[in-house]
């Protein structure tokens, strides 16, 4: 996994909201899930 | 994991999930499953990709012995299986990440009933939140 292009990218939250995915895990560890489908 | 988040966000983490639905399913599967956690949508697979996340052949996913009592199974444990959206051959993973470009833990899902075993998540987060 290329952790550093991970953390570049942006992606729309359930809200509508674009967020950042490395800043989720600057300051503290993240447990990032891939799901096949919500729920 | 939701039924664990106390304990993981308690050593200073965050789940973070990633779908391959749209904006609407997510907002759907967060109000219904009351998801305390941000749900993010990879629509384009850019994520996925960055991560290299396999897809299954949709025939092996469909025939699958594992994949198809997987859908029963979670529905009998009281379960509701919102829409897949776009990408329905697509795996699911679970990282740790960070803090900062530090991978702790990959489990990238064998089939479609595959899942990162929690005790393990767990055990490559801090033992306690930094104080």
């Amino acid at each position: 996994m290329d952790v550093a292009a991970l953390g570049d990218i942006e992606l729309t939250d359930s809200t509508g909201t674009a967020r950042r995915l490395g800043d989720f895990w600057a300051e503290r560890p993240v447990v990032l899930v891939f799901l096949r489908h919500f729920g | 994991m939701r039924d664990r988040y106390d304990e993981i966000t308690g050593r200073g983490a965050e789940i973070v999930a990633i779908g391959t639905g749209n904006v609407g399913y997510a907002k759907s599967f967060v109000d219904d499953e009351h998801v305390p956690f941000p749900v993010l949508v990879d629509d384009k697979a850019r994520a996925a990709r960055a991560a290299s996340i396999p897809s299954m052949n949709f025939f092996a996913l469909v025939f699958n012995r594992n994949s198809r009592h997987a859908m029963p199974r979670a529905r009998a444990g009281g379960h509701r299986i919102h829409r897949a959206g776009r990408r329905v051959t697509q795996l699911g993973a679970t990282f740790v990440v960070g803090p900062g470009a530090t991978i702790r833990y990959e489990h990238v899902d064998a089939d479609s009933s595959d899942h990162a075993p929690l005790d393990e998540v767990l055990a490559a987060l801090p033992e306690r939140a930094p104080s």
